[in-house]
């Protein structure tokens, strides 16, 4: 085969892809909405595509022969690669549409990350992922891949400002509690924008010079390189927690301590050792207890802590519990003989990290205020059945609709102190059974999903802002 | 006797562990969603369409479910196009808790009906319920219909109920639901044989001659 009909061949496989990735964007399944963001997204993907496909039309034709024809071939290379990272994120796109999301949840968030200095205009697009986990795709990776792109092909559309990417895990779509942990993924994109890991470069820097100031001279460039690696991912996770506590409470430390089964270190489990494993750092993530401990500081400071009253809920136990231990109980096995100097420059930074978590969210109003004045009653209503989005104060008799601060950690802690005193109150149902639990929780979810929804149709705030 | 609004409006103002209190939220635009004797109640965002194409028939009984419903999701803004002579099973925006002492009906709003859309053909509310009301939804006339979510579609009438009585405990077979709700399967042999009748296949239909 001709060098000429390699390239057209290469080029219609291409575009073949292109146009494949381009046809999930184009033809989403009838009747399917999406968040504003995600929509943009999936456009701006679809866009993309036809700018590809009418540059690879013309381009077999337009390669030169001569010396120059690697420096051309190359950009195919360079397209499909860039198109093959893009691929991953357009299906589960159309996947989470709104019926597969928690999506009043989702904007309840965005619009209180829009409250934050410097993300007025915040756009998040979510889809789904098949762990077990969330996750933020790093924006500065999807401007890369687009400029990519868009150096190579002519007129691309621009990469809408803003956007931010979510993965939730495809189970989640319509829980409540568990998508608490979407504020952390958001924290990782205000984490990026804002810079904050150079920031604290310095901070780490000197840390780690300080913990390990014996070693300086036997300390190989690339342990130190790793060892400030490790640092920087430790403290991007802790920045995270934080900012995603200022964002929305407490019940970002109850959905951390469930999805990572935290309760399982409490009562006579010491056999499991599951304490010890809970202390133990990872090479991406502080230890489980080290960030609750963090979690239950910041509680503290907020003026959260003396609000968490469910003494009758074991979560609070794991606050309680992690709050108590010592830095000396945190251990860092993969990190053999670097390990002990590594946490203790860690444990150096992290009030550089709080006061970084303060500078982000300065402003924000942390909701304390109506959650301790609308709690009892949204309980009340949660109680009695019924949606808590219009509450009556009995003090004036008059209504106050709850923000998604208080709906949300009000309906987590019904969930976590109250759920039997729901059930027994309904006919043929019992809160000894797994089943009837499980069916409660689940409406109990759906009303608060609702409340949200209501809260920002009774506060004016218009349909698809985001 | 019909709960007038001075009426309904006090049933409001108590709180929601009185059992003798009304709740509808979320109430928006309340000065114009009063009548004297009635509240409007709006189109919700969420529907489950029968499938399609349809099933060769529909049977209560517990071997079919409300799964083949297609769900959707309207938001509000956007639009439903509802064919003619179509069905569709939609709820409405408002979540509501009747009084233990109090029953209710909706009724589909005359600048509706007179579009030949009926909004509810099970239209009683029985004292207590609580949850967003469930609309069947049927456009009987010759011409698309396109509802928009948000609209007022029904009117929520009230009446006291003579010598109510109060459960201790809530039940009743949709309990909370905050969307459209397809049926649940019936025991229908069971019913029938309850009153003598012996169960038949529903793969064995009876011969034409």
């Amino acid at each position: 085969m001709a060098v000429a009909d390699e390239v057209r061949h290469d080029t219609a496989s291409l575009y073949r892809f292109v146009a494949s990735v381009c046809a999930i964007c184009d033809q989403r399944e009838a009747g399917r909405c999406y968040l504003p963001a995600s929509d943009i997204f999936l456009k701006y993907i679809s866009h993309l595509g036809k700018r590809t496909k009418e540059f690879l039309e013309i381009f077999a034709d337009s390669i030169p022969t001569g010396p120059t024809y690697n420096l051309h071939r190359q950009k195919l290379w360079t397209l499909r690669s860039s198109w093959y990272e893009l691929h991953q994120y357009v299906k589960p796109t159309t996947d989470a549409h709104t019926l597969s999301l928690p999506a009043p949840l989702i904007e309840g968030l965005i619009a209180r990350f829009r409250n934050l200095p410097g993300f007025p205009d915040t756009r998040f697009a979510i889809f789904h992922i098949e762990k077990l986990n969330y996750l933020q795709v790093v924006a500065s990776g999807i401007r890369e891949l687009a400029q990519q792109i868009a150096s190579i092909i002519p007129n691309p559309p621009p990469l809408p400002p803003n956007l931010g990417l979510i993965g939730i895990p495809y189970s989640q779509s319509s829980s409540v509690f568990l998508n608490c942990l979407i504020p952390h993924e958001m924290g990782h994109f205000a984490y990026g924008e804002k810079a904050v890991g150079s920031a604290l470069a310095p901070n780490i820097s000197s840390s780690l010079n300080r913990a390990f100031s014996s070693q300086l001279g036997t300390l190989q460039p690339w342990q130190m390189a790793w060892l400030t690696d490790l640092l920087h991912s430790w403290a991007e996770e802790i920045f995270c927690d934080l900012f995603a506590i200022h964002l929305i409470g407490p019940c970002y430390s109850y959905a951390s301590i469930e999805i990572a089964d935290l309760t399982n270190v409490l009562g006579n489990t010491s056999g499991l050792g599951r304490l010890a494993a809970s202390c133990e750092f990872s090479l991406t993530h502080p230890a489980f207890l080290f960030r609750i401990k963090q979690h239950a500081l910041l509680l503290k400071t907020l003026g959260w802590w003396s609000e968490i009253d469910f003494a009758k809920s074991h979560y609070y136990r794991v606050l309680e519990l992690s709050d108590a231990q010592a830095d000396s109980v945190f251990t860092f096995p993969r990190g053999q003989s670097l390990g002990g100097g590594a946490l203790d420059a860690f444990f150096e930074v992290v009030p550089m990290i709080k006061e970084k978590v303060a500078n982000t969210v300065l402003g924000l109003d942390s909701g304390l205020t109506e959650y301790k004045s609308l709690s009892r009653l949204v309980k009340e209503y949660l109680k009695n059945g019924v949606v808590p989005s219009t509450i009556l104060h009995p003090t004036d008799s008059t209504t106050r609709f709850p923000n998604l601060v208080a709906i949300m950690n009000s309906g987590y802690t019904f969930y976590l102190e109250s759920l039997d005193s729901l059930i027994l109150g309904i006919k043929n149902q019992d809160p000894s059974s797994i089943k009837d639990r499980q069916s409660w929780t689940e409406k109990l979810e759906m009303w608060i999903m609702k409340a949200i929804e209501d809260h920002a149709l009774l506060t004016g705030q218009k349909a698809g802002q985001q | 006797m019909i709960l007038s609004q001075r009426e309904i409006k006090r049933r409001l103002a108590i709180p929601v562990e009185n059992p003798r209190s009304l709740v509808i939220t979320p109430l928006l635009q309340e000065a114009e969603t009063f009548s004297t004797d009635s509240v409007d109640l709006r189109l919700g965002t969420h529907f489950l369409l029968p499938p399609i194409p349809p099933p060769p028939f529909a049977d209560l009984s517990a071997t079919q479910s409300g799964s083949s419903y297609m769900k959707f999701h309207i938001p509000l803004g956007k639009h439903l196009v509802i064919q003619a002579h179509q069905t569709v099973l939609g709820a409405t925006l408002e979540f509501i808790k009747l009084p233990f002492d109090t029953a209710g009906q909706i009724l589909t709003k005359s600048s509706i009906a007179r579009t030949f859309v009926v909004i509810e053909t099970a239209p009683w509310i029985h004292p207590s319920y609580r949850g967003c009301l469930t609309l069947e939804i049927a456009n009987v006339s010759n011409t698309p219909l396109l509802l928009r979510p948000g609209i007022p579609i029904g009117q929520l009438i009230l009446m006291s109920v003579n010598e109510p009585v109060e459960e201790p405990r809530l039940g009743g077979r949709y309990l909370g639901p905050v969307y459209p709700e397809a049926p649940p399967p019936l025991d229908t042999d069971k019913i029938l044989d309850s009153i003598g009748v012996p169960p038949r296949s529903v793969e064995d239909p009876p011969k034409v001659p």
